[in-house]
């Protein structure tokens, strides 16, 4: 097996607020293959942002930042500075969340994708033109000529972030990212996004992170799937197996709380009672200790790591679901009607 | 020939709004400005009847003969109801004619416009010139100091230097102690401020901040003491014209202009700093991080073109404050434009040319505003496609 | 809490070995936010702070101080003195004190910018959420008179209001305040159509509250941060447009004293008296410098942005 296309180890990520640290990511390891979709599934404030953000070089100044990030061999956390001037937005780029904002409003949607291809790649006026109509055309935007001289507030929601993925694949990428880029979109929206994404994937051969809060959507269109929690990976597996045999409880939880066509009608949805805990003052033990129902008192000690338990698949429990311990340890909470953390099992539905 | 200079300039301002934006919108915008003009100038001329006494029998002198007040009175309306003595005054300005500036030696004010205005417009050219060339490039580089990593100032040497300059001023008198200070403080904050970084951005901003709370008069004594009294790099002979030489021009307005100018400076600079900083924290600065753009283009090409429109409607806004600077600039130096002639008109009891320069002031700045906003609406394109608010 | 079956996860072997706890993740170091500006800013707001109340107190309670004559008081053998122990503000024209000229002309100023204020955050302030509350005729009326009022560059209406009636105090009063009202009318009916917009007024306004109450309960309180901070920009900029008024010899006539009297008294023999401009005028700066400073703070807390205001 050759050497991933982008590798993250260890990596740390912290900022600075006045009230003090906040600790966004704590030992995180990502490795992606050439061609591959990962996708990084979690609530907000998990980190699942920040992390790519940080290999896009896109933190602020009050971040702290360790660990490792390679990309084709080349350590992004120190790149030489000619390189650095033409790789993020080149090699690595980057689709936002929210299409409205994401485009400049007092510039034309022409310009906006030209302007990466003219600095980086140094096309002619014409050139560029060309290549961004055509770019329009694949992401499907009808009368591309004409969208070029509009300005973004002219045109729709699902239009401007089919000009947004045009503008992130201006410089043929490698590797794009995507940050839950259906989120602020309709619904009926979003599945054509995600296909369109998916389809430019295949024709490239680009990689992708596809960043999303949903486990649904991230299942059929990703190879792999990372379960994220308080700045930490909980569970990551294969898109195929993770499914039919998650081992996390968290990873149970939010596949509980996934509407599935296949319930009846009124199957009530699960949620996952309590809160995130606060990234300023973050427990010692497994972070999901409190809102977890298997949690045992050796949960709330020390932090577990995440372990591989089978091809690609890994783990971050003591308790992993299906293990005949976490069994026991859910049945003696269930009998005892709060785990050992406090979270209390049965008036949990009154706290939501 | 001003009023034909300005009916044209009104004309062509029509003609493009309703070019541009649709005979509704023009005719709202231009109906709006002529209502403000009309209200504006009655009010003049309702505030002129408040004179205590007569102002004919003012201007005139009390020595006047009745025959001269009567005919006065006649002239200006002044024996009939405030409705018809505008009418008198409306009638009379929109025909040109825009009265006596000194009563007695007969002189029309159209002559003292003729003499000062181009005075008076060539201190608010400079003066907003100057302005706009401290503040574009201070703001731009304040607002991207502002988000860059902070460097560590040595804090602790505060304390130090505070004990070391009381001790001084105990010892040897406040004036060294102030010669010190502004020695060694002012060059460590410059010093600092210049490696750049949030500290750069504090600098600029509360120097901004502090001469914003410098009356423009304090600042024009200030000047004059230095350059005028204490050295005599500027003259005090009053202004002149370009046909005098470019240096004698630049020379006799230099100082005027830049205390006018330094007096909005701060305004500018204060307005392009936070909207431009509020910009860098928009969702498409990071796109264009993103898509790897270098800081000079996300800068100069994404970030400022906005803030310049913000910047426009605020110098159009200005125009009134870059005014109120003017005749206290021109008091100061003895520049004999337009300002100097108010004050000097006021101080004479001269009412009359007051009141229509007052009114014509008024109507150039409402004009002025009614074109910034038109120029703001074809620049920015989310206000000219209507679907503005 | 639901007992459902775990969705395809059988107990299947597992390993059930107990994994080794991971390293406890040490926290990174991160460096301090705004290395000690903090401290610098809380220093310099306590400094300002501490100018402000010393100009009010003198102001007040200026003639009981020991250092202090009476400001009319002629002394023919102490003329144009600079600063001194005995006169720290040195001596003027006639050999009056100029320390004591100060404090008798900040009375007045500080008097001015304080009745102005009050009367434009009643006026203005009523105008503008009126308008901004009940729309329609009331916010045509108020807009026009503004926006008449506003189109005129403020220092040339006062002189013109302060020449054509007589320079008394009343008139001064009077001018200025014509100019604060309308400035604090339009600021407060933005803020008014900003928070006439939000959810909990809207709420109200379904559950059938009458008008009058809902502009007394939920519009005011959240109209009052802008008010507030407006009031203390206000007085600063009170202050400097009746300084500069009196400067140019247009505000109350002499033997008032004034800031900027004082001021225009000693430009005239300047080379002699430079410490009769720069000494009251670093009083002026530092008073109004407070007083924006305060402001512009309770601007910043209450997160109002001076753009979408004006």
């Amino acid at each position: 097996m050759s050497e991933p296309q982008l590798k993250v180890e260890d990596l740390r990520v912290a900022f600075a607020t006045p009230r003090g640290s906040v600790q966004a990511i704590d030992g995180l390891n990502i490795s992606l293959e050439q061609g591959e979709t990962l996708a990084i599934v979690g609530e907000s404030g998990s980190g699942k942002s920040v992390t790519v953000r940080t290999v896009m070089n896109l933190l602020p100044s009050t971040a702290s930042i360790e660990g490792n990030i390679t990309f084709d061999g080349l350590d992004l956390r120190n790149v030489p500075k000619d390189r650095a001037k033409h790789l993020w937005g080149v090699d690595v780029a980057m689709i936002f969340q929210d299409p409205m904002t994401s485009l400049n409003p007092v510039k034309r949607i022409g310009s906006q994708i030209t302007e990466s291809m003219r600095y980086h790649l140094k096309y002619s006026k014409g050139q560029a033109k060309a290549k961004a109509i055509e770019l329009l055309t694949q992401v499907g935007i009808p009368e591309p000529e004409k969208r070029m001289r509009q300005y973004p507030h002219e045109l729709s929601g699902g239009m401007r972030q089919r000009v947004v993925i045009a503008m992130a694949l201006a410089c043929e990428p490698k590797l794009l990212i995507a940050d839950e880029p259906t989120t602020a979109l309709d619904v009926t929206v979003q599945k054509h996004i995600l296909d369109l994404l998916g389809e430019l994937q295949r024709e490239r051969g680009m990689s992708m992170i596809l960043i999303t809060h949903d486990l649904g959507v991230a299942g059929g269109r990703a190879d792999q799937i990372a379960v994220m929690y308080a700045g930490r990976i909980m569970e990551e597996a294969p898109a195929s197996t993770i499914f039919s045999s998650m081992r996390h409880p968290y990873t149970e939880a939010l596949f509980e709380s996934i509407p599935s066509v296949s319930d009846p009608s009124h199957t009530r949805l699960t949620p996952i009672p309590g809160r995130p805990p606060d990234l300023l003052n973050l427990p010692t033990g497994c972070r999901y200790a409190a809102r977890c129902r298997y949690a045992q008192v050796s949960c709330t000690e020390a932090l577990p790591s995440l372990e591989s338990i089978g091809t690609n698949h890994s783990v971050a429990c003591y308790l992993p679901v299906g293990s005949s311990a976490a069994i026991d340890a859910r049945a003696q909470n269930e009998a005892a009607g709060v785990t050992a953390a406090g979270l209390d099992l049965h008036s949990n539905m009154e706290i939501l | 020939m001003v009023l034909a200079l300005i009916l044209i300039a009104f004309a062509i301002l029509a003609i493009w709004v309703v070019r541009v934006a649709g005979w509704r919108f023009a005719l709202q915008r231009l109906g709006g400005s002529s209502l403000i003009i009309v209200l504006v100038t009655f009010a003049t001329t309702w505030l002129l009847r408040q004179v205590p006494g007569d102002p004919c029998l003012t201007a005139l002198g009390t020595g006047a003969n009745q025959e001269a007040v009567d005919l006065c009175r006649l002239e200006r309306g002044l024996d009939k109801n405030v409705f018809a003595q505008y009418w008198s005054w409306a009638r009379d300005v929109l025909s040109g004619d825009l009265g006596f500036a000194f009563y007695k030696n007969r002189e029309t004010l159209s002559n003292v416009l003729q003499a000062r205005g181009p005075r008076s417009f060539w201190l608010f050219v400079y003066g907003q010139t100057i302005a706009l060339l401290i503040s574009v490039p201070l703001g731009i580089w304040s607002a991207y100091q502002a988000n860059r990593v902070p460097r560590k100032i040595p804090v602790w040497l505060l304390p130090i230097f505070l004990v070391a300059t009381l001790a001084l001023a105990i010892t040897g008198g406040w004036t060294l102690s102030a010669i010190i200070v502004l020695a060694v403080l002012v060059p460590l904050a410059i010093f600092y401020g210049l490696r750049g970084g949030p500290a750069g951005d504090a600098l600029v901003n509360t120097s901004a901040f502090a001469l914003l709370s410098i009356p423009v008069f304090v600042i024009g004594e200030t000047f004059r003491y230095i350059f005028a009294i204490e050295r005599d790099w500027y003259d005090l002979i009053g202004y002149r014209s370009w046909g005098d030489g470019v240096g004698a021009h630049l020379s006799s307005v230099w100082l005027p202009a830049l205390v006018l100018g330094l007096s909005v400076t701060p305004v500018y600079l204060r307005l392009l700093r936070s909207d431009m900083i509020q910009n860098l924290q928009q969702d498409f600065v990071a796109v264009a991080k993103a898509k790897g753009m270098s800081n000079r283009h996300i800068l100069f090409r994404h970030v400022l073109r906005p803030s310049t429109l913000t910047l426009l409607t605020v110098a159009g806004l200005n125009i009134a404050q870059i005014i109120n600077g003017a005749i206290v600039v021109e008091f100061i130096y003895d520049y004999d434009g337009m300002g100097s002639y108010l004050i000097a008109a006021v101080a004479r009891r001269e009412f009359f040319p007051i009141q229509t320069l007052v009114a014509l002031v008024a109507a150039l700045f409402v004009f002025a505003n009614t074109l910034i906003d038109v120029v703001y609406t074809t620049v920015d394109p989310r206000v000219s496609a209507g679907d503005d608010k | 809490m639901s007992d459902t079956t775990d969705p395809g996860v059988g107990t299947q072997a597992f390993p059930s070995t107990p994994k080794v706890p991971s390293a406890p993740s040490k926290p990174i170091k991160v460096p301090r936010r705004s290395g000690g500006g903090n401290w610098l800013f809380r220093l310099a707001a306590a400094w300002l702070i501490f100018i402000i109340s010393v100009t009010i107190l003198f102001a007040i309670f200026g003639d009981a101080l020991p250092l202090l004559s009476d400001p009319t008081l002629k002394d023919a053998s102490a003329i144009k003195q600079g600063p001194s122990w005995e006169h720290p503000f040195g001596t003027a024209t006639f050999g009056q004190d100029v320390l004591s000229r100060v404090v008798e002309g900040g009375k007045i100023s500080l008097f001015v910018a304080t009745v102005v204020t009050a009367i434009g955050i009643f006026v203005g302030g009523a105008m503008g959420l009126l308008a901004g509350y009940y729309r329609g005729w009331v916010d045509t009326v108020v807009r026009l008179l503004v926006n008449t009022t506003l189109s005129i560059p403020a220092l040339l209406l006062v002189i013109f209001i302060v020449a054509v009636r007589s320079q008394s105090l009343a008139n001064v009063i009077f001018a200025v305040t014509l100019l604060a009202i309308p400035a604090l009318a339009r600021i407060v009916r933005a803020s008014t159509l900003q928070v006439a917009d939000r959810e909990y007024v809207k709420a109200a306004e379904v559950l059938g509250a009458k008008r009058s109450s809902i502009l007394i309960r939920e519009v005011l309180p959240n109209v009052m941060p802008t008010l507030i901070s407006f009031a203390f920009l206000t007085t600063g900029i009170i202050l400097v447009a009746e300084s500069t008024l009196s400067f140019l010899g247009l505000s109350v006539e002499a033997p008032t004293i004034t800031w900027g009297s004082i001021i225009s008294e000693g430009r005239i023999s300047f080379a002699e008296t430079p410490h009769m401009v720069f000494l009251p005028a670093l009083v002026l700066f530092l008073t109004v410098l407070s007083l924006n400073f305060v402001g512009d703070q309770l601007l910043k807390r209450y997160d109002i942005k001076e753009a979408a205001i004006g």
